[in-house]
């Protein structure tokens, strides 16, 4: 029998005084005596002596437990009663009790990445499924397949062997092999090859990994269980939210500007600037951190600027990444991105054409991080003279490039949701949004613990929190303490530490806010940034931990 | 199946040894007596374990069926707790007319002394008593029934007659806290009613951290749950604010009103199925009448009230004025207030357009002079040929010339708040008006609201009214020195209405023209005849200060915007 399905209690084990106080005891007791005296008033009942010990006590025990059991058994009737138990906190009673709510455990994802391996001779190296790469704190991952690396590729389980000087290199998609954010690492983290791969100099993150999230955990069920009360249509913010939660698991957090909310603006085009009902925006942070994905496109030529250099403009289409934060970088096609031609700019607009629901869109920052926005991104490249051709040769009209784009996942597939005729309110216009995200940066964090407290640990749990923040938080230094604090064994952790956020607007605006103590955001309705449009959002390479032992 | 919980019934269930030859047999019964008494309390709680398994059957408190209460010498007439801010007590000497004991010196860090002489503390989450206490659980031969030979009430039992005095009351000795011995009794209350967090363990936490319980909370946490489960229905909506506002509703799927009538403070409906009571003071719904058939939910009184415009389309007819401000207008501004009265429609100037030309127009609000030109202004930005403020009036009006245009020749009046409501907000509006002074119970209100909002169509919006009670005169006082002075009355509706030139000279010197911030406030004659300058009201009244409450809130109608709700509801609660 399971430690759950007794309610905690394990007999010869636990069941112990910690039942009970003294005082609950006492007072058992002294209903026990007082009853048997009661009748044989001559009786020398007093508290250590024979009988009572004998006849008083034991019935005062048992009714004890007894009592303590039935309290016990109460709390398992909620999520909140199993909360405050820490006995009765497993997951299988807690996942029993929100299977009466229709409420289902969101599961954890398992960390994915590219690890670079750096070889000294240009040669086939075969990597087969079973290979681990394997990182000093003992995070395991896997080839996503069993692979060939060579300079020749010659189908998709090929990889490129490029040169660097007079080394070599090729880049293997990897796998965590268990779920959990502890798995994200970040750029250049070293990684052993197991068996180890032939002429190895060395194998390294290529680049953050992403995805890697932890099972919901009892605290985030129980904040969303009010939810599960709901009737599941599209009418009110809480029946979205727990909605759109069923739907897709992935979603973290609702927020619903709806006619009179702050956020909300493109109802109000009108001739006397009142908010209209009808409309509703639905942001939905549907992943922990943002995402990177490549894609292949062609870029067309603007203008070239005599021999010093040329402009290029790329569109990132509306479904190329739907809802998509920004371009990070763009470099030739096929290219590894390490490094990036110059992004000048970047123009969201809206692409309205219609998929089956007409949306009112009065301005072009309304389209903004939906799935309807269109990004037209303008970047340079220098003129390189040592390749001996001229400007109009160097520069082709039109340049195949891969670029890589910030993103949440699922955009389309939520407004395609609110917006399918069988679901959706008739006369409702709701847009899905992700998230305004502002960017957070940390300044170094000193935390004075033992050898035996790892950095990355720590990186976690201020990666976890910040990135757990519902909608209209501030990033507290306070709280990151106590995440931090929370830590067995960290003595200290110093102060100051500088929380910086760069918001990134949607009239196409970066706005940096910075603060010592709690990092809010803004009210600039005028540019769709308010606490409930915006959400946190932070890199495990934004977190730099000093460790100094202790 | 014989009932354990019977004494005797339990004895039988002994061996003949123990019941006919065992010497000590009465002590035996005893044993089975106690053994009972124990399985009965474990049945109740197995009972309440069943209970929580619904909103609708939990109870709010867990019963102990028997409850010792000790007493000792050296801590009986004191206690039990140490003084709190804001219990009323006085430092030094009690005066006469508190709940404390006159004459008694209260010290810093000393323990509560009350008025009666003889009483103990409560345990701290004790929230009721039953009828008796008793000196023993068997046969007892002393009986304090309540209200007779005790008290029990704000976390003291109190006893009319010294219980060490009574010979019947068995006594002890017991080692006191300092080493001393003193006297302990024990007396037993029936069906002491604890408050274990029970309803917000199972269920209150789904929308609050309020952690206080009682039957009426329940009965909210009851609708709340009905209200994220079935929608903000106009019945539900109705029964939910008379809910939270401490007004009944009917608890049956149907039921038939047989009479209604007065005793004594209490108005009592009496149906088919129930009987309910009011205070006189409160005013019954129309529909609650003899013959009358009420559904599940029906409030029966007018304490609070929900309206949407499909159902109540004048529901605004009875409103001063409404404010309107970022929550209803995007733009920077603060509150500006659409009157309930007709007043002129003035024309501006003619704009010349690329496409053609336009003819804004204006009317009057009240608030801030900056902020009704900015909202003017950006009318005026936002003005396509053809279809400005004037156009669109006059041709709604039908003031139109023999070829269809507005016929500006001819004059428009409008009453704003009857065109916000009809033409702009109204059917996107959910109205709850409440008298807040009628209230019996707002401290779920704010839980009320947050709900509501999180409830209510994404596409519609919440207005609270808040109906308040002012006092017929205010006094303006000098802050540093307040004393009441005749010459500085004015009265509340000169007040309300900002008419400054009705004041005494001397209420005159303490009105100024500017709100907190030192703004001009829109308060001229013509504007503020007939209605309410909600910057006035919020400016001048200072909410936010406890002391002004009293005052400031207590004779006719005010309506202030949902933005200000949670000043005004730290205001009105009683």
């Amino acid at each position: 029998m399971s430690d759950a399905s007794n309610l905690g209690y394990v007999a010869g084990i636990n069941l112990d005084t910690d039942l009970f106080t003294e005082a609950e005891l006492l007072e058992e007791e002294t209903k026990v005596a007082q009853v048997i005296l009661d009748y044989a008033p001559s009786l020398k009942l007093t508290r250590g002596g024979t009988l009572y010990d004998l006849v008083v006590r034991p019935r005062a025990l048992l009714n004890a437990i007894a009592t303590k059991l039935n309290k016990s058994l109460q709390s398992t009737q909620s999520l909140q009663g199993v909360v405050e138990n820490p006995e009765l906190a497993v997951d299988e009673v807690v996942d029993a009790i929100l299977s009466n709510r229709g409420i289902k455990r969101r599961i954890g994802s398992k960390a994915t990445g590219t690890v670079r391996v750096n070889v000294s001779r240009n040669d086939v190296y075969s990597l087969h499924s079973d290979l681990t790469f394997v990182t000093a704190t003992g995070l395991v991952f896997l080839p996503q397949q069993s692979y060939r690396a060579t300079v020749d590729p010659q189908n998709d389980t090929d990889l490129t062997i490029y040169a660097t000087g007079d080394q070599f290199y090729f880049l293997v998609p990897v796998i965590a092999q268990v779920t959990g954010a502890a798995s994200r690492l970040i750029d250049v983290t070293e990684l052993l090859p197991s068996p180890t791969i032939p002429n190895l100099i060395s194998s390294f993150a290529f680049g953050s990994f992403q995805g890697g999230e932890n099972d919901e955990t009892n605290e985030e069920l129980l904040a969303r269980e009010p939810e599960a009360l709901a009737a599941k249509n599209h009418v009110s913010a809480v029946s979205i939210s727990s909605t759109l939660k069923d739907q897709f698991t992935f979603v973290r957090d609702v927020s619903v500007q709806g006619m009179n909310s702050l956020g909300m603006s493109r109802n109000a085009s009108n001739l006397l600037s009142f908010k209209m009902g009808g409309y509703a925006d639905v942001y939905v942070r549907t992943a922990q951190a943002a995402s990177y994905g490549q894609i292949n496109k062609t870029a067309t030529l603007v203008e070239i600027e005599g021999t010093t250099k040329a402009t290029y403009s790329l569109v990132i289409d509306r479904d190329d990444f739907p809802g998509h934060f920004f371009v990070s970088k763009i470099g030739p096609a096929g290219s590894d991105l390490v490094s990036s031609y110059l992004i000048t700019s970047e123009e969201k607009t809206a692409d309205l054409r219609t998929d089956g629901q007409i949306h009112h869109v009065p301005a072009s920052k309304d389209a903004v991080y939906t799935r309807y926005q269109k990004n037209t991104v303008l970047f340079e490249i220098e003129f390189d003279e040592t390749l001996g051709t001229n400007p109009v040769d160097q520069f082709p009209a039109t340049l195949a490039v891969t670029a890589q784009v910030a993103y949440l996942p699922g955009i389309k597939e939520i407004q395609d949701f609110l917006s399918d005729p069988t679901r959706g309110v008739v006369l409702s216009d709701y847009l899905a949004k992700a998230p305004v995200p502002c960017f957070v940066h940390l300044s170094p964090i000193r935390v004075h613990a033992p050898s035996s407290v790892k950095g990355e640990d720590v990186r976690l749990a201020v990666f976890d929190y910040i990135n757990g923040l519902p909608f209209g938080s501030e990033v507290r230094v306070d709280e990151i303490l106590s995440v931090i604090k929370a830590i067995a064994d960290v003595k200290r952790v110093d102060l100051p530490i500088r929380i910086t956020g760069d918001i990134y607007c949607p009239d196409g605006v970066v706005r940096t806010i910075r603060d010592d103590n709690a990092l809010g955001v803004p009210s600039l309705p005028e540019v769709g940034v308010v606490p409930e449009t915006t959400a946190f959002f932070v890199e495990l390479s934004d977190i730099p931990i000093a460790m100094i032992e202790v | 199946m014989s009932d354990l919980t019977s004494p005797e019934v339990y004895y039988g269930f002994f061996s003949a040894f123990w019941s006919r030859f065992f010497g000590d047999s009465v002590a035996m019964r005893g044993v089975a007596h106690a053994d009972a008494l124990d399985l009965a309390q474990q049945y109740q709680n197995f009972l309440e374990a069943v209970g929580n398994l619904s909103i609708h059957t939990i109870e709010p408190f867990h019963k102990k069926q028997w409850l010792p209460i000790v007493l000792r010498r050296s801590s009986f007439g004191t206690g039990p707790d140490q003084l709190k801010h804001g219990s009323g007590a006085n430092f030094g000497v009690q005066p006469a007319d508190t709940k404390f004991r006159e004459g008694v010196t209260f010290t810093y860090g000393g323990l509560e002394q009350r008025s009666g002489l003889y009483y103990v503390g409560a345990p701290a989450n004790l929230q009721n008593l039953g009828a008796v206490i008793t000196n023993r659980l068997v046969e007892p031969s002393v009986m304090l029934v309540r209200d007779s030979g005790f008290i029990f009430g704000d976390g003291i039992i109190t006893f009319k007659d010294d219980p060490f005095e009574n010979p019947l009351i068995p006594k002890r000795e017991v080692a006191g806290a300092n080493g001393n011995v003193e006297e302990e009794i024990v007396l037993w209350a029936i069906d002491g009613e604890f408050d274990d967090g029970r309803l917000h363990e199972q269920y209150g936490y789904l929308f609050s951290n309020r952690k206080v319980s009682s039957e009426s909370y329940r009965k909210v946490i009851a609708a709340f749950m009905a209200l994220f489960s079935d929608g903000p229905t106009p019945q539900m909506l109705e029964a939910i604010v008379a809910t939270v506002a401490g007004q009944p509703v009917i608890r049956e799927v149907s039921e038939t009103v047989e009479r209604v009538t007065t005793l004594g403070t209490k108005q009592i409906v009496i149906t088919d199925a129930s009987t309910y009571q009011v205070s006189t003071s409160v005013e019954l719904r129309p529909e609650v009448v003899p013959g009358a058939v009420l559904l599940a939910g029906t409030p029966l009184t007018t304490v609070a009230q929900a309206f949407d415009y499909t159902r109540t389309p004048n529901w605004w007819t009875t409103v001063p004025a409404i404010a309107a401000g970022r929550d209803y207008i995007f733009a920077d501004i603060s509150p500006l207030g659409f009157v309930n009265t007709v007043v002129p429609v003035e024309l501006e100037p003619t704009l010349d357009l690329l496409e053609g030309t336009a003819t804004p127009a204006r009317f009057f609000l009240t608030g801030k002079t900056e902020d009704i030109e900015k909202f003017w202004s950006l009318a005026r930005e936002k003005t396509a040929a053809g279809a400005g403020l004037g156009d669109l009036l006059w041709k709604d009006a039908g003031l139109v010339d023999g070829d269809g245009a507005p016929d500006f020749t001819q004059e428009l009046y409008i009453n704003p708040l009857e065109f916000l409501v009809k033409k702009i907000l109204g059917r996107h509006l959910i109205v709850i008006k409440m008298k807040v002074n009628l209230i019996t119970r707002s401290e779920s209100f704010l839980d009320l609201l947050k709900i509501l909002k999180n409830t209510i169509p994404v596409w519609c919006s919440l207005l609270v009214i808040f109906e308040v009670t002012l006092e017929e005169e205010f006094a303006f006082q000098n802050a540093g020195e307040p004393t009441l002075d005749a010459t500085n009355l004015v009265a509340t509706e000169d007040l309300i209405a900002g008419a400054p030139e009705n004041f005494t000279g001397a209420a005159d010197g303490f009105w100024n023209d500017v709100d907190s911030e030192g703004a001009p406030v829109n308060k001229t004659p013509e504007a503020l005849s007939d209605a309410i300058s909600p910057e006035t009201i919020t400016t001048t009244l200072d909410l936010a200060t406890p002391g002004n409450n009293v005052t400031a809130y207590g004779g006719s109608t005010a309506v202030l915007e949902e933005s200000v709700h949670y000043k005004l509801t730290d205001a009105c609660t009683p």
